[in-house]
């Protein structure tokens, strides 16, 4: 390790160090209000369940093979029923848009599409172009959101892809907001000092592209998203 | 949670964490109940917590030890800090999820911070009170030597955020530092 970094690297940990003595000495200031709080009889009975637990494990580890068993058939019933009744309704999104002064939030409405047949399924999508030199550092999946991540050096392309449910807040404070089309989608390109900010939705999913590079590279990236 | 529980199969590790319990109870619950103010939701808390300090949790360690203490309650806060935030039903996308240079402490001298060694603790409250979060984070990776994955894992955020958390930590801790040398 560098000798600078060791150097913070120590700072930081004396800091940790103040940081635990300074919350058990915050504790200790509230020690008559802590000492007052009457915990629920329902936590305690779950701690002490799992004292018991040991006597109980293979009874359950039997019950719960079983029980998977089932669940995964009712999952794997639901998840036909949802996917094929999802195909048949597919939907164009609307972007709607509310701007305030330091963020604009964003929703999405369905507008009814019979002549559509795209497939509603909800696999991750991906950019078939990358700037030069980006190479993947990340690819995690949170909940109903998939993030990746590109580096090149200092330079960063933050990418993320959740389900149309629920708003957006977008940083827009002090920033130019430029109306963008994105493979015939309505999408937010968002300028402030050297970062971008590109949001869109197609009919299945909303996008965020963060980064610290050139605009018209993050366009070019998301004109190439696919499945 | 039961699923759950039977995950904590070790019988030394299961004593460990009721001992825990028992010990700290009325500080975690205050915790995470002052954060959320719900009682269900500072119970699953609580829970969570046990759960995740399994994970953690080394054989023989000595549980009343204060770094044990504060490890609990640091999880409790941020994992409440978590639903709370969730409870706004909207994601927020804004610029600071990437910063210019991540990696950078070019900006911090080191020379000021150890000429004010003499008053880390008053930084360190100070950095907690700006947001505690950031204090919390410095702990785990640097006193706890938690790797960036652990914290990710412990906290419930995806480790880019980890790296990002890091590196505002650093920084505030800076701009604190400069702001006590202005005074």
């Amino acid at each position: 390790m560098h000798q600078f970094d060791e150097l913070m690297a120590t700072y930081y940990k004396q800091i940790g160090q103040a940081h635990i003595e300074n919350i058990l000495t915050e504790l200790d200031e509230k020690r008559d209000e802590i000492n007052r709080i009457e915990i629920p009889q329902s936590l305690n009975v779950w701690v002490k369940k799992q004292g018991n637990k040991k006597r109980r494990n293979d009874f359950y580890r039997r019950i719960t093979s079983r029980a998977s068993l089932v669940v995964l058939f009712l999952i794997a019933s639901l998840a036909v029923i949802t996917f094929t009744v999802e195909a048949v309704r597919v939907q164009v999104y609307n972007l709607i848009l509310e701007t305030n002064e330091r963020y604009t939030s964003i929703s999405y409405e369905e507008v009814p599409d019979d002549d559509s047949g795209a497939s509603m399924n909800r696999e991750g999508y991906y950019p078939t172009y990358a700037p030069e030199g980006f190479v993947l550092s990340e690819e995690e999946s949170y909940g109903d959101m998939i993030v990746t991540v590109y580096e090149k050096g200092n330079e960063q392309i933050r990418m993320m892809q959740s389900s149309l449910n629920g708003d957006t807040q977008l940083d827009t404070e002090d920033a130019e907001i430029i109306h963008v089309d994105i493979q015939g989608n309505e999408g937010l390109l968002i300028l402030k000092e050297e970062r971008v900010i590109l949001h869109w939705a197609n009919h299945e999913a909303v996008f965020d592209i963060i980064a610290n590079i050139d605009p018209a590279e993050v366009l070019q990236m998301a004109e190439s998203f696919t499945k | 949670m039961l699923v759950f529980l039977m995950s904590v199969d070790d019988e030394v590790l299961r004593t460990q964490l009721e001992e825990i319990y028992y010990l700290y109870q009325k500080e975690l619950w205050y915790v995470a109940y002052n954060i959320l103010k719900d009682e269900y939701e500072a119970e699953d808390v609580v829970q969570t917590a046990l759960l995740k300090m399994a994970r953690y949790l080394e054989k023989k360690v000595d549980v009343k030890c204060n770094k044990i203490k504060a490890l609990i309650v640091i999880i409790v806060r941020n994992i409440a800090i978590n639903i709370y935030r969730q409870r706004k039903t909207y994601r927020t996308v804004d610029f600071d999820s990437v910063a210019y240079d991540l990696s950078s402490d070019d900006d911090v001298i080191p020379e000021v911070h150890v000429l004010r060694l003499d008053q880390i603790h008053y930084v360190s409250k100070k950095l907690n009170e700006i947001k505690p979060e950031y204090a919390d984070i410095l702990a785990l990776r640097y006193e706890y030597e938690y790797t960036n994955e652990e914290i990710s894992k412990m906290l419930d955020i995806e480790e880019g955020n980890t790296r990002v958390r890091l590196m505002r930590a650093r920084r505030a801790l800076h701009d604190v530092m400069e702001g006590d040398m202005d005074e």
